[in-house]
Order: structure tokens, then sequence, then C-alpha cells
């Protein structure tokens, strides 16, 4: 057993881990943090994407280890201590970009680190580029690619 | 008499803010913020981990299973081998990832180590994986006994066809008119053969469930959008009364596109047993790879279809012959598959003279099951393809030799004694059509590069006619708060209809939506809607009933308000919450609850329907193909769609570009590859489910109105009726690109790309 301790959600925690735990299994059965979800088991889907150092990771193919000393935000500490929405919750509520709802936290999470950088064009194919890696079965992308679309021009 | 006028304006008032406008979903934001619980994320303290040691055989019998050194692991609570689970299990097992003996331990770990360490014995049987052969005399048989058949059996029939001999689940068969003489007077007659894949739903939260007994009721939570139907078949398998199964929804309900419309025998049955045994709540969560296999897919479907036409494009007479998979195990979802490829030619068509046969066989496959419009999707792909190949034969264009022979509102089908009533397919082409050539794109110029155009038109139920009669019945409660809960048969499975509730409520009773609360499928005790969210029949007929209660909810309101306020029932108005009289009195509705409610005032709805209105659509799109690679891009694509209203438009919109990614899956991409019953691609990393990316560039939607008297303000279904017509106008698009016609599907580029370059050769 390893331990952690990192930056959650704006709290920090400690824990002992099986060096080999993937840190999605850390997130959601240790901290109950789960807004994180689970699927694939093989890095396809990204429902369990969370940030690590603001950069949008699976954190079913991450090993809970690489989170020591670092920081880690999931969906429900994207908002961090306001009541209000994060601007590109917001326009996914807005543009009906969610169904179900599994993919949403992670289709979140890979955009807002996509619109994080500054380095966008907005466009709708580039969008569709950075949100591959994240697979929704309802809705047919598009008003997710509405919702992206729409905080990326709000923003430039 | 008053009472009426009043309702009727009313409903013309507030329709005009809450039923047909874009109202945000009400489960949004729970989801967006990462709060919605679905069932995979409920662990309760003393819940026990199973586990599962599954089949890699395709047809066995289990000889024997050494259950100690799985017991021996310190954690484990219970072992048991298959023939000591409750109910009809038996000592085989019929297909990849059939259920050999399963384990409930303290942790998930452990549960696991413990499935590894079990020792078994199992001697091969011999195993037929193909439909027609299956259905052969000389066919392994796949269940000997025919106990677990029997409570499937939907409806009789006798076999006359020779050929259909063994391992028989289902068989329909029909004679419209005289196919003979029909095919005699064509001028035309084509034949074509098709199939269609073994396709997966792919929902990202895999089956969950949590089986617990308090005292002799078996409790399961976890989303099963057919409650009653799945208590019934639960309760038939492990032999108990249906009355003893409840089932609870978890907060959110994970998706299904009909992969959660039913129980599954891997799942359920397995946990209570197991349950059972250490009278404890027993969670049992497949992964991906059993998600793939333990569960079910689409019906692999062979289809032969022959037309013929006169020289003018009149169709005189029509043949389908349907052979079709359903895997290991019984569902009933055979029999649906078959009847809905037998009506949909006449939903759509006219056609005076047809003859249809259909068998489903039982094999070593995986099961097949209920996946959106079930039959439908397969049929309309071959009929369309078909219809295509035609045309072309007899050189007529593709839309002026549909519209020739499609059926309209008031037509009497001939399988059926009732006229359409809706019908809004002809405009559905028309404004799809326009749409479509708005979207048309200047060429490229470039020689690699083919284009192609393709249309299809398709039908599918609303409700799913399985019984002469669908009815539901809904609750509404309000409560001194001022939020209105409605008790219903619905299951959100993301499609929206609790939204769509709480708009209906709204608009009846003039208290705004965001103070309605919609209970998931709280129905189980209280009254009986057994179908629940399947079949598109949610916003139909639950619909129907939601608004039923909410007139009565509205009606008691104004005649509370109006001795309130001293004025006749009439002259009152509630918006907002609050219940107004002409000369600007008003009362907030939480206090017009009396002393003799107690806390809450509750009323009553229900509605019921004898018709199974036929959602129509007529979809385009266009393609272009790479002939050097044989990949396929759609540029774009049209789903013209007859709704009959739109209640909430923005969520059908969700619900046709939804239908657009399976219906692209179901045409270029996805099939679940099984090779003699065992799958090649089980898992997200081979089996392909599409990206943004291979969405086509530019969607469009149609809404058609056909306004469905049957249907609560004119509305019917949509989730599954948009989902035919996808996949034979990309088909249709490719033989247009390619000057070749796809007969199976899916079609990866490697096909395209070998079809192509033989063709160069010739």
């Amino acid at each position: 057993m390893t331990e952690i301790s990192f930056e959650l959600d704006g709290e920090q925690v400690t824990t002992n881990v099986d060096p080999k735990t993937p840190l999605r299994e850390v997130l959601r059965d240790e901290f109950g943090k789960k807004g994180v979800k689970s699927s694939c088991d093989s890095g396809r889907c990204g429902v369990c994407t969370v940030h690590l150092d603001g950069d949008a990771v699976k954190s079913c193919l991450v090993l809970a280890p690489k989170a020591d000393g670092r920081t880690v935000t999931t969906i429900e500490g994207l908002a961090g201590e306001t009541d209000d929405l994060h601007d590109v919750q917001q326009a996914f509520l807005d543009k009906f970009a969610t169904q179900c709802g599994y993919c949403i936290p992670g289709m979140i999470m890979t955009a807002v680190d996509y619109l994080e950088d500054g380095e966008y064009s907005g466009e709708r194919a580039e969008i569709e580029s950075a949100l591959k890696g994240n697979v929704c079965r309802c809705t047919g992308y598009e008003k997710i690619v509405d919702a992206v679309e729409e905080v990326a021009n709000s923003r430039s | 008499m008053s009472r009426l006028r009043r309702d009727e304006r009313t409903v013309q008032r507030q329709s005009e803010r809450v039923v047909g406008s874009d109202v945000p979903k009400i489960d949004a934001e729970d989801k967006v913020a990462g709060d919605a619980r679905f069932g995979s994320d409920l662990e309760p303290d003393d819940v026990l981990y199973a586990a599962v040691l599954y089949s890699t055989r395709t047809h066995a019998e289990i000889d024997d299973v050494d259950l100690s050194p799985a017991m021996a692991i310190d954690g484990v609570e219970c072992a048991l081998a298959r023939p000591d689970f409750m109910g009809k299990f038996d000592d085989r097992v019929r297909h990849y990832g059939d259920v050999i003996a399963a384990i409930a331990a303290t942790g998930p770990e452990t549960a696991d180590r413990a499935v590894n360490a079990i020792d078994y014995d199992l001697t091969p049987l011999d195993a037929v994986h193909d439909a027609r052969e299956a259905v052969d005399g000389d066919a392994p048989t796949v269940h000997p006994n025919n106990l677990d058949i029997a409570q499937h059996a939907q409806h009789d029939f006798t076999i006359e066809n020779e050929n259909y001999t063994k391992n028989i689940d289902d068989y329909h068969e029909l004679t419209v008119g005289d196919p003979d003489r029909g095919f005699e007077e064509a001028d035309h007659v084509v034949t074509g053969e098709y199939t269609t894949p073994r396709v997966s739903h792919c929902n990202l939260d895999t089956h969950c469930t949590i089986a617990e007994w308090d005292d002799d009721t078996l409790v399961l939570t976890e989303t099963l959008a057919s409650h009653g139907r799945s208590q019934r078949e639960i309760a038939g398998f492990l032999e108990i009364d249906p009355e003893r199964v409840k089932i609870k929804e978890p907060p959110s309900a994970s998706s299904s596109f009909g992969g959660r419309s039913l129980r599954k025998l891997t799942v359920e049955p397995v946990a209570a047993s197991l349950a059972r045994e250490v009278d404890r709540p027993v969670r049992l969560q497949l992964d991906r790879e059993r998600e793939f296999v333990s569960t079910a897919t689409r019906h692999q479907t062979q289809f032969t279809l022959e037309t013929g036409i006169t020289a003018d494009g009149e169709i005189t007479a029509m043949s389908v012959d349907v052979v079709t998979d359903t895997g290991a195990y019984p569902n009933g979802v055979g029999h649906v598959v078959l009847k809905n490829s037998r009506d949909r030619p006449l939903d759509v068509y006219r056609i005076p003279n047809y003859e249809y046969e259909g068998v489903a066989a039982f094999t070593n496959n995986v099961p097949g099951g209920e996946y959106r419009a079930i039959g439908s999707t397969q049929l309309t792909f071959a009929l369309e393809s078909h219809l295509d190949e035609v045309a072309a034969r007899a050189g007529l264009d593709r839309i002026t030799f549909r519209r020739k022979n499609l059926v309209e509102e008031g037509y009497v089908r001939p399988h059926t004694e009732v006229p359409i009533g809706s019908c809004g397919v002809d405009d559905c082409l028309e404004r799809g059509l326009r749409r479509f050539e708005e979207l048309e794109r200047d060429e490229t110029g470039d020689p690699r590069i083919t284009r192609g155009w393709g249309v299809a038109v398709g039908a599918h139920p609303t409700t799913s006619g399985a019984t002469s009669e669908d009815s539901s019945e809904a609750i509404l409660t309000l409560t001194a708060d001022g939020t209105v809960t409605a008790h219903t048969g619905a299951v959100d499975q993301g499609q929206g209809i609790d939204t769509v509730i709480a708009q209906i409520v709204g608009h009846e009773t003039g208290i705004p939506t965001s103070r309605v609360d919609v209970e998931p499928f709280s129905t189980t005790d209280r009254f009986a809607d057994h179908l629940g969210s399947i079949a598109s029949r949610s916003t139909y007929i639950i619909g129907a009933a939601v608004r039923d209660a909410a007139i009565a909810l509205e009606r008691e309101l104004h005649d509370r308000a109006a001795s309130a306020l001293d004025v006749s029932a009439d002259a009152i108005e509630i918006q907002d919450g609050v219940a107004a009289s002409p000369n600007g009195e008003g009362i907030p509705v939480e206090q017009l609850l009396s002393p003799t409610d107690g806390d809450e005032l509750e009323v009553y709805g229900s509605a019921s329907s004898t018709e199974t209105p036929v959602s129509y659509g007529a979809h385009f799109a266009a393609v272009e193909v790479d002939v050097e690679t044989g990949d396929v891009d759609v540029l774009t694509f049209v789903a013209s769609q007859d709704v009959g209203h739109a209640i909430n438009p923005k969520m059908i919109e969700g619900q046709l570009e939804g239908a657009i990614q399976h219906g692209i899956e179901f045409a270029l991409y996805s099939e679940l590859q099984l090779d003699r019953g065992m799958p090649k691609n089980a898992n997200l990393a081979d089996y392909p489910v599409i990206s943004p990316k291979e969405m086509p560039e530019d969607v469009a939607c149609e809404i058609v109105e056909s306004n469905e008297q049957s249907g609560p303000y004119g509305a019917k279904g949509v989730g599954t009726p948009s989902m035919p017509p996808v996949a034979p106008a990309i088909m249709n698009a490719l033989a247009d690109a390619t000057g070749n016609r796809f007969r199976d599907p899916p079609i990866d580029s490697e096909t395209v790309y070998t079809e192509l370059s033989s063709e160069d050769r010739r």
C-alpha cells in the first residue's frame, strides 16, 4: 500500500492505496465522487474524465499514485465554491446537451480543458476533434457540440 | 357545460407558453453538475458483491462444479452453481457469456478472485450458430425440454413450411389478396436478399442490479423500463408469485435504447438466487465484455424481398421472407421482430397483394433482444434498399415511385380494419427534400471523391401494439409547499419524458413546470401500467393519463379558488401557481389545500387507446466516398419526422439526432462479430461506436405535425420511429455514389474499396 495526498475539488486529502489502483476507483470508492463515471475500462469512452493539474485525463487509465502531490478536479468541484454552474455546465443545460447524462461529467471536463487553453478556433470540426475521445450514446453529439461552440464564441 | 368551455379556453391559452415550447429538461441541472446518481452508483452499506463464472463455450452440459476453493477464500459469503440457482436454471449453458456459477463476497475483487478459483467440467455439445441452419431437422437442439420457452409463447401458430422443423421460437405468416396474380400482372419483378447486423446498444452504464429479499419479496434496484413485464418474467423464471417481485428505480435512469426494457436471465435471477441464499443485498454489475455477450443485441435478420410493379411504378405484389436469430434464450422479442417485419411494408405502402413468412429460431448465439424500433429497423433497411433497386430496374425516379405508392390518411390497410389516423409521410418527403436541397454542396472536382444521395421512408407504431388496448394511469399530488409530484408509469432514460410530464402539468394547471417533480416509475404498488417507457408510448399514453389528472387538478383548484374568492369558477385564472379572480385578488394554489386533504391534494387520471398510431419519417443522406481508400463520409443528413405534435421541439431534435447516430453505426460501423458464437470484438476498443467526427457535417431536423387525434395535443411517438429510415437512406446514398448495392451492413471502408476495385477490374 502507498500513501498518497492530493488536492481533490479544493480539499486536501490523504489515503492509502494499492499502487495498481486506477485513480477512478479511488475517487469513486474512497472519496465518494460518484460524479466520476465508470464504463469501458479501456480508455475509449471518457466518462471517467477528470482534471489532473488542469489537464483532462481518463481516470481509469491513470494509476492513483500519479495523483500524489497534485491537484485533481472532478465534475463535482468544477464550479468551485459558488452555487452557480460553470459556464460550460450552463451551456450544456441551455443547449439541451443532456439526455441520459451518463457521459456528461466526462464530456464537460474534456470540453473545459479544450476551452481553457485559449488556443482554440471554436470551429465545429475542431470541437468535434477535441471531443472524439468521449462517447455519448444518446445525443448524436449535435447539441453537445452546440454547447461547446456557444462557450467558445462567448469567450472569444 | 360551462366547465367544458372553461377547460378549452385554458388549454388554448396555456399551450402557447408551455406545451410546444422548449422547456429546459428538468433533470439537466443535476446531470451537468455531476449530481445525478445512476444504478451503478448505488452501494448500500451491507451489500455483497457478486461475480459470475461465465461460459466461454457456446453449448455445453455442466458436469461438475467444485465451489469449495472459492468458498475457502476469506470474504466469500456464498457460492452457487447454476443448477442450484432458484427457478428454471438447468445444467446447460447455451451461449458464450451464459452463466455457470456465481459468488457473493464482501468486495468486488474478492468475488472476482473467488470466481477464478472455481473448478468445473463441461461436456461440449453440438452447437448451431445460424438461424437458417437451426430450423433444419438435423440441427442440434438448443432447448430440449422447452421448459423456459413456455412462458414466452405469445400466440399459437402452426407451421406448414416443412423446412422449419426445429428450434422454432416464433412464426408468422400472412397473405393479402392474390400474390400470384399480383406478380403475374407486374411488368417488372425484382428480388433481393439482405441481412442486418447483430448490433449492441453499447449503453455506457453497464447493467447493474441490487437484489434484496424482504421476507418473500424480491426487491430489485435498477433501471428497468418495463416493470410489469419484467416482474412477470422474473417471477415466472424464479417460479414465484409476480406480486413478490418489486422493482425500484435508481434516482437517475440509465440509457436503454431497448437494452434496459426487460430482465436478463444472466442478471436478475442470478443476483436474486445469491441474495436469497445469504439473506443480504447483492449487487451484480456486468463488466464491458459481459455487457456485450451476456445481455442481448439487435436480432441478426435475413430478408428475401420480391416486388412486382407496373411499368408506371404501381406496386402489384410483394413477398417478404424473414429468418431471424433469437439466439440462445426466448424473451418474446423474436415475435416482435417478425410481427413488425410483417406489418411495416403495409403501414407505409399500398400493396394490394402481399405474402409474408417469418421464422425466429433459437441458436447458440448471444440472445437477440429489444433495440430501438425492433424489427422495423431491420425490415426498413431491407425494404427501402430493395425499393431503390425496384425503381432503378423500372427506370423510375426514387421519390416519385415512392410517392405513387405511399399510404395516406384514411387509407384502410389490408392487415387491419382501422383507417390510418394521422399520416404525415408525404409532408415528411416534401419538407425533407426541400431542406436537403438547401444543404446541397458544390462538387469537389476531386477525381478521388464520388458523391451520392439517398432517401428512405420508414415508420414505426406508437405503443407496442402487443395488445388490443394500451392504457396508463397517473396520480398528481399537490403539497403545502406548492409543489406537484407526478406519479406515473414512466422512466426517463434520457428521452425527456419527465420534462414532458412537467410541461403537461404546467400547461393544464398554471403551476410552473419548475414546481413539478416526477417520481420515476412509482406505479408498481399504486396502479397497473404494466408496460412502462417502451415502444415510444410514454408521451402518447402516459402523457395522456397525466393530462387527464392535470385537468382534474385544475378543475378542483378552480372550484376551490372560486369559493375562497367568492367568484364563479369560470372567472378564475391560474398563472404562476396563483389563482386569481378578475378583480385582481389572488391566492397561491397551495393555500387551497383544505384540512380534509391531509398533507396533500391527490388527483387521479387515466387514459386508454385502442389505436397504435404510426409515426412516419422520410430521411435524406448525402455521402461521399474516397474511391482510393473506400472511406465513406456522411456529409449531410436530414431527418424529416412526423411526430403528431411537438410538445418540446428541442427534445425531439435530440431524439432524431440520436437516431441518426445509431443509424450511421448500423449502416457503416457497428456489429458484434461472432465466429461460431465466439465474440471477436466484445469491448469498446474493438467494437466501433461513432464519435462526433463521424456524424454528418450538416444535420437537419424537420418536425412534421400531423395532429394525431388519439394522442395528447395530437402527439405520437418519436424515439423508436426516428430510427428505421436512417440506415437505408445512407445505404441508398452509398449505392448512388458508387453504383454498387451493398446489402449486408455494416459496410466498412475495406468492403467498399474491395467492391470498387473489383469493379474496376471488370
